[in-house]
C-alpha cells in the first residue's frame, strides 16, 4: 500500500512538472490566475446555480482552450479563487459538467484531477462520483497508459459495480454506443499507436523535417538554373556539382543513410547509439521539436530492430509478419514519444 | 528560330493552362456557394482536421510542399531573369496549390456509407459525376486490386482514416456536416450498423437519410436495429440501388432551388 501512495504522488508531481513544461513551452506567457480571472468574469460564475449544467460553459471553454494538464490546473484556479464567493468549491461542478460532455479530451483533464488529491484513496472515491462507464472507462485507460496499478487502484471498485451491473449494461448495450464521443477536439494525430499525443513543437520539427527533405531534392534543379544564368553552359555544370553536394549534405545532416528510407531511420539510430554526433539539421529539428534522441533511447530502437529483424525472417505466414509489423510499431512509438 | 516558336508556344500553353484553372476554381466556388451557401470558417477548420487524419493527408503535405517551393524557385528565378515565362510558372503554381486547397476544404454535399466494395466505390463514383463539381465522400477503401478507377476517381473523396481510433469521430462529423446521408443497408458489418444506429438516433439525420436496397427489399441493416427501437420501416425513406440517381436528383432540386 505504502508502495501505491509513493507512485500516487509521484504521478501527481509528474503531472504538475508535465503542466509547468507545457507552460513554458508556450511563445506567450500564460498565467493561471489571471486566466481562472478572466474565465469566472465572462462566464459570470458568480450568478450560477450550483450544478453542472450551469457550469457547461465553463467546462466547454476549457475542454476547447488549453491542453488537459493546463485546463485541469486553471480549474483548480477558479476554485481557489471563487470558492469563498460562492460558497462552495466550484471545481466539483467543473468535473461533472466534463464529464456531461464526454469525450477523451475531457476523461484527461478528470484523469488529472484524479491524480491530484493527496493519497489515492480519496482518488478512488472521486472516481465512483462518476456516472458515466464510458467516461470512466477512458479515465482508467488514461490513467493506465501513466501507471497500471494506481489506475487498477483507482478503478477496482468501479469494476466490481460494473461486474455486478453486468445484466442491466447488457440490456441497454444496443444504444450506448451512441455515447460515445465524436468530438472533433479527440481526433488523434492521424497515427497509430500512438501512446500520447504529439505536442505543437513536435508537429512543427516534424513540418520543418518535410520541408528540408523537399528543399533537398529542389536544389538540384535550382541551383543549375541559377549557374545557366550567371555563366551560361558552364554555371549549368557548376550549378549541378553545388547542388548535388548542397543535397548530399543536406540528407547527410539530417541522417539520412542508406537509399531505403525506411531502413535510413535505424541505421542512423544505431550509429547514433555507439555515439555519433548529431548533424547540424538533425539537431535543428530535434531541438525544435523538444525531441531529445539520447543514446539510451537509440540502443533501445537499435535493440528492437534487431529482434524485429530477426523474427520477420523466421515468420512462416503473412498474417504472423502483419502481427510482428503491428508489434514493432508499437514498441517503436512507445520507446520514441515516452 | 525554332527556340523562338518552342518559347511562343510554351507561352501560350501556360496562358490557357492559367485561363483553365482560374474557370475551373470559380465554377468550384460559384456552384458550392449556391448549394451550401457561404462556408464558415469552423466548417473550413473541420475539413482541414479531417483531411489531417485521413489518407489523403501524406500527398496533401508533399504536394502543398513541393508547390511551395517550385513557387517560390519560379519566382525568383523570374527575379533574376525577368522572364514572361517564370512568372506564368508561378501563377500556375499558386492556381494549383489553390485549386487543390478548394477541393479538399470545401464541405461535400453527400456521404456515402456501406462496405468497401466494388459496387459500392462505382456507386460513389456514379453520384460523383452526377452532382459534380460538389462532393460526394466516404471512408471506403479505395484500393482495389484489380480495378484502379476508384483509386484515382475518388482521390480527393475518400477519408479513410489513417488511424482506426478517429473514424468514428470522422463518420459523426461528416454525418452532420453534408446534406445527403446515403447508407447501404443491405450488408452484414457492425460499423455499418453502428452508423445506422447513430443517424437513426436524430430526426435531423432521418430527414436527410437515404436507405439503400437491393429491389428485393432486404434491408439487414435495419432488421437488426429497428426492433429495438420504436422506428418504423415504412417511415424510412428506402430506395432501391437503382433509383438512387432520381432520388439524389429530386432531394437536390428540393434543397437547392
Amino acid at each position: 500500500m505504502k508502495n501505491i501512495a509513493k507512485k500516487y504522488l509521484e504521478l501527481g508531481n509528474s503531472l504538475e512538472e508535465r503542466a509547468f513544461s507545457i507552460l513554458n513551452a508556450k511563445p506567450y506567457a500564460l498565467d493561471l490566475k489571471n486566466e481562472a480571472i478572466k474565465i469566472g468574469d465572462s462566464f459570470e460564475i458568480l450568478l450560477k446555480k450550483r450544478s453542472a449544467n450551469s457550469y457547461t460553459d465553463i467546462a466547454k471553454y476549457l475542454l476547447n482552450t488549453y491542453e488537459p494538464e493546463i485546463a485541469y490546473f486553471v480549474a483548480v484556479e477558479i476554485n481557489e479563487i471563487f470558492e469563498k464567493k460562492l460558497g462552495y468549491p466550484p471545481i466539483g461542478q467543473i468535473t461533472l459538467a466534463l464529464e456531461n460532455i464526454g469525450g477523451k479530451h475531457a476523461a484527461k483533464i478528470l484523469s488529472c484531477s484524479l491524480l491530484h488529491f493527496n493519497d489515492p484513496h480519496t482518488a478512488q472515491l472521486a472516481f465512483n462520483v462518476f456516472k458515466s462507464e464510458l467516461i470512466c472507462s477512458q479515465i482508467k485507460s488514461d490513467i493506465e497508459i501513466q501507471d497500471k496499478e494506481i489506475a487498477d487502484f483507482i478503478c477496482t471498485n468501479r469494476t466490481l459495480i460494473k461486474q455486478n451491473q453486468k445484466q442491466n449494461v447488457d440490456s441497454k448495450d444496443s444504444m450506448d454506443i451512441l455515447n460515445d464521443s465524436d468530438s472533433i477536439f479527440d481526433l488523434s494525430d492521424g497515427i497509430k499507436n500512438m501512446p500520447r499525443k504529439l505536442e505543437v513543437t513536435e508537429i512543427f520539427s516534424d513540418q520543418i523535417f518535410r520541408h528540408l527533405q523537399t528543399i533537398s531534392n529542389i536544389v538540384i534543379i535550382f541551383c543549375p538554373i541559377i549557374g545557366a544564368y550567371f555563366r551560361g553552359v558552364l554555371g549549368v555544370g557548376i550549378g549541378f556539382g553545388i547542388g548535388l553536394l548542397l543535397r548530399m549534405w543536406m540528407r547527410y545532416s539530417m541522417g539520412f543513410r542508406g537509399k531505403d528510407p525506411d531502413i535510413s531511420f535505424f541505421i542512423r539510430m544505431r550509429e547514433r547509439s555507439e555515439g555519433s554526433k548529431r548533424g547540424l539539421l538533425e539537431y535543428l529539428i530535434e531541438k525544435l521539436g523538444k525531441r531529445n534522441y539520447s543514446i539510451k533511447k537509440c540502443y533501445e530502437i537499435t535493440q528492437a530492430w534487431d529482434k524485429f529483424q530477426s523474427q520477420i525472417n523466421n515468420a512462416k505466414s503473412d498474417d504472423e509478419k502483419l502481427a510482428l509489423i503491428e508489434k514493432f510499431d508499437q514498441k517503436l512509438k512507445h520507446i520514441s514519444y515516452t | 528560330m525554332v527556340y523562338y516558336i518552342f518559347h511562343n508556344v510554351l507561352i501560350l500553353s501556360l496562358l490557357i493552362a492559367i485561363f483553365i484553372y482560374i474557370i475551373n476554381i470559380i465554377y468550384i466556388i460559384y456552384k458550392v456557394r449556391t448549394a451550401l451557401g457561404q462556408i464558415s470558417k469552423n466548417e473550413r477548420e473541420v475539413m482541414k482536421k479531417l483531411i489531417r487524419v485521413s489518407h489523403i493527408y501524406i500527398w496533401h503535405n508533399q504536394h502543398q510542399i513541393f508547390f511551395l517551393y517550385f513557387g517560390i524557385s519560379a519566382f525568383l528565378i523570374f527575379l533574376l531573369t525577368t522572364r514572361i515565362i517564370w512568372i506564368l510558372l508561378t501563377i500556375l503554381v499558386i492556381l494549383e496549390i489553390w485549386r487543390v486547397r478548394v477541393r479538399t476544404i470545401t464541405p461535400p454535399l453527400i456521404i456515402l456509407l456501406g462496405k468497401s466494395t466494388n459496387t459500392t466505390l462505382m456507386r460513389q463514383i456514379d453520384l460523383k459525376k452526377l452532382i459534380k463539381p460538389l462532393r460526394v465522400v466516404s471512408l471506403l477503401n479505395t484500393n482495389i486490386p484489380w480495378n484502379q478507377t476508384p483509386n484515382n476517381e475518388l482521390f480527393f473523396d475518400c477519408y479513410r482514416t489513417t488511424n482506426d481510433e478517429d473514424w468514428w469521430i470522422v463518420v459523426t462529423q461528416l454525418i452532420k456536416m453534408t446534406s445527403i446521408i446515403i447508407i447501404d443497408t443491405n450488408v452484414d458489418s457492425k460499423l455499418v450498423e453502428r452508423e445506422a444506429k447513430y443517424i437513426l438516433s436524430n430526426i435531423n439525420f432521418l430527414q436527410k437519410c437515404v436507405f439503400l436496397s437491393p429491389p428485393d427489399g432486404s434491408t439487414k441493416v435495419l432488421d437488426n436495429i429497428l426492433p429495438k427501437i420504436r422506428i418504423q420501416k415504412s417511415s424510412l425513406n428506402i430506395v432501391e440501388y437503382d433509383n438512387i440517381e432520381q432520388e439524389v436528383t429530386q432531394m437536390l432540386k428540393e434543397a437547392i432551388p
